[in-house]
């Protein structure tokens, strides 16, 4: 619910009831967001990351009629989202380890702009050194759109899970870091 | 957040999911490319044939199994409750009226010919044995019920039809009219027909309705319609079987007790009118000489009509008393009459043929639209169960669309 006290369900029925702002208000909430965690996910490719979010947004136009209501529309588009991820991620499989072969500017495509601070490659490098499961559960509890039930829901696992395998995956993550800080 | 990673690390890690630009509005690029679609004539849409014909292969099968199943189902169900209708008995009784309910199912399994069908056991009704089944079915309604021609069995499994008598009249004073007809054929059918007329016994009060001999030695038939007591009606039935080879033998009833409970209360009303008119008349001997006059004829009137109904009541038990049984004895061996070749014409036999195809057609028509209509209306709970899981189906697959999955 936002603070006008509109909820995402409510705006996603007056879409659907031929509403085009009620989209635009939705996107107004969660485009970023999304955006940012599509672009985790796909290693930095800021235009796959508009791929996904787009066919995002499609699939909510198209598809929002058999959302049921059983969960938050929040975790709907999130899932959305990150199945997009996933599906981009096969397809671009051959290019992604082609790309890592060569290098990685490639992969990482950081966004044209003045304000962003770019993330430190290496940590980026060591996530993907990580089981891919372990990774998506890293930068999801580190997102800063959803809380841990909320990555818990999206990921379709209970709480207790996604905690240990967040526990796990930091785990290796600092192993990974230590030996690259040490060197 | 955790004692794993530093501080810095977690910012940064939440930084690798931060977009630091501002927002590209791709809503509406989808908008558009949506509205785009929906404004493309179908035909010209992108078509992917695979996912297509997938989608479509699906449905395809599961309609072909719904059918499947649905036509494996239906007929053991059709024959299941086939089964159920034609066993009235199989169906528990309470324990409070087993009587009632044994007596009714014993009228439902008596046929038109008064005897019953089938063989009762008598656990069936909760009943203890079969003499207390039998009890169920008390006193003057037990008496014997008429044999019959065909096979089956009476009520007790240990009694054959025509060899014990059981009177139809069950839980009432039934008025049934039964009439019977044996086909014999015989090498002599003129002695025969008179064994036939010498089993009629004048002295029990039957005689002989009708006969009927006809035709010179090898091609004689001759009929006999006789009425005959129905203490003695096995008997005769089971001599005439005697005197030939039976043919053919079949047995008719029909229930005048409605009638006759009819013209009952008919007589008993008119007596009470002609009672009430006689005290009137006893009454009134000072009234006017017209007046007497008048009512001497109503009571007249009354009278005739009292008389006219017990003639008919008397008419109708003379019926009931004497059955009606009809011999047709045939010869046994007929001659062999050539048939006569048919003359047709090419065209008659091109009409015939064209006619019995018309008609074959249109049979099979009418018995496919009679499956379809049988499919369509007995396996209506199958349907509504199908429909209901296809479009639980329908749900669950564009969710998974929708996620992205499929």
């Amino acid at each position: 619910m936002n603070a006008n006290g509109t909820t995402d369900e409510s705006l996603l029925s007056r879409f659907l009831g031929g509403e085009s702002e009620a989209l635009g208000e939705l996107a107004g909430r969660y485009e970023n967001q999304l955006l940012g965690l599509a672009w985790g996910l796909l290693d930095g490719r800021s235009d796959l990351a508009r791929d996904a979010v787009q066919e995002t947004w499609l699939r909510v136009i198209r598809y929002g009629a058999s959302f049921n209501h059983r969960s938050l529309f929040k975790t709907w588009i999130y899932r959305i989202t990150i199945n997009q991820c996933k599906n981009l991620r096969k397809k671009n499989r051959q290019d992604s380890s082609e790309s890592s072969l060569n290098g990685e500017s490639k992969t990482n495509d950081e966004p044209q702009s003045s304000s962003s601070k770019p993330a430190p490659n290496e940590l980026r490098q060591a996530l993907k050194r990580l089981d891919r499961r372990r990774s998506d559960v890293i930068l999801l509890c580190y997102h800063a759109g959803l809380n841990h039930e909320q990555a818990a829901e999206v990921l379709g696992i209970p709480l207790g899970t996604l905690k240990s395998r967040l526990h796990a995956a930091l785990r290796e993550l600092r192993e990974t870091l230590v030996p690259e800080t040490a060197q | 957040m955790n004692n794993l990673i530093d501080n810095d690390t977690e910012q940064q890690l939440s930084e690798l999911t931060r977009w630091p630009d501002e927002s590209p509005e791709l809503y509406k690029v989808a908008l558009e490319e949506h509205c785009a679609a929906q404004a493309t004539p179908l035909l010209k849409r992108e078509f992917h044939f695979s996912s297509f014909s997938g989608r479509w292969a699906a449905v395809l099968v599961f309609g072909a199994i719904s059918i499947i199943v649905v036509g494996l189902l239906l007929p053991s169900l059709g024959r299941a409750r086939e089964q159920a209708a034609a066993s009235p008995l199989s169906s528990a009784p309470s324990a409070e009226a087993p009587y009632a309910k044994v007596a009714a199912a014993l009228e439902e399994r008596v046929n038109p010919s008064g005897v019953l069908d089938i063989y009762m056991k008598p656990d069936m009704y909760g009943i203890d044995d079969e003499l207390s089944l039998m009890d169920a079915y008390t006193g003057d309604q037990m008496r014997a019920f008429p044999a019959r021609g065909g096979g089956g069995m009476g009520v007790r499994g240990d009694r054959m039809p025509g060899q014990n008598s059981m009177n139809t009249p069950p839980l009432a004073e039934r008025a049934v009219v039964h009439t019977w007809t044996i086909e014999l054929e015989s090498d002599d059918v003129r002695s025969t027909f008179l064994k036939s007329l010498l089993l009629v016994s004048t002295a029990h009060g039957e005689f002989v309705e009708q006969s009927r001999l006809s035709g010179d030695v090898p091609t004689a038939r001759a009929n006999i319609t006789m009425r005959i007591s129905l203490d003695r009606l096995d008997d005769v039935l089971n001599k005439l079987r005697g005197l030939g080879e039976v043919i053919a033998e079949s047995s008719d009833s029909k229930d005048l007790t409605n009638q006759i409970v009819d013209l009952n209360a008919r007589i008993t009303n008119e007596r009470s009118v002609e009672l009430e008119l006689l005290k009137l008349l006893e009454s009134r001997e000072d009234a006017p000489l017209e007046d007497i006059l008048s009512l001497r004829n109503h009571i007249s009137n009354a009278r005739m009509r009292i008389e006219r109904l017990e003639a008919q009541r008397k008419s109708l038990g003379k019926l009931v008393a004497l059955a009606t049984v009809l011999v047709i004895i045939t010869p046994a061996d007929l001659p062999d009459v050539p048939e006569e070749p048919e003359q047709s014409s090419l065209g008659d036999y091109f009409k015939q043929h064209v006619s019995d195809a018309w008609a074959t057609g249109l049979r099979v028509l009418v018995n496919s639209i009679a499956f379809l209509i049988k499919l369509l209306v007995s396996g209506l709970l199958v349907w509504i169960a199908l429909i209901g899981l296809g479009v639980s189906l329908r749900h669950f697959w564009l969710r998974r669309v929708a996620l992205g999955l499929v």
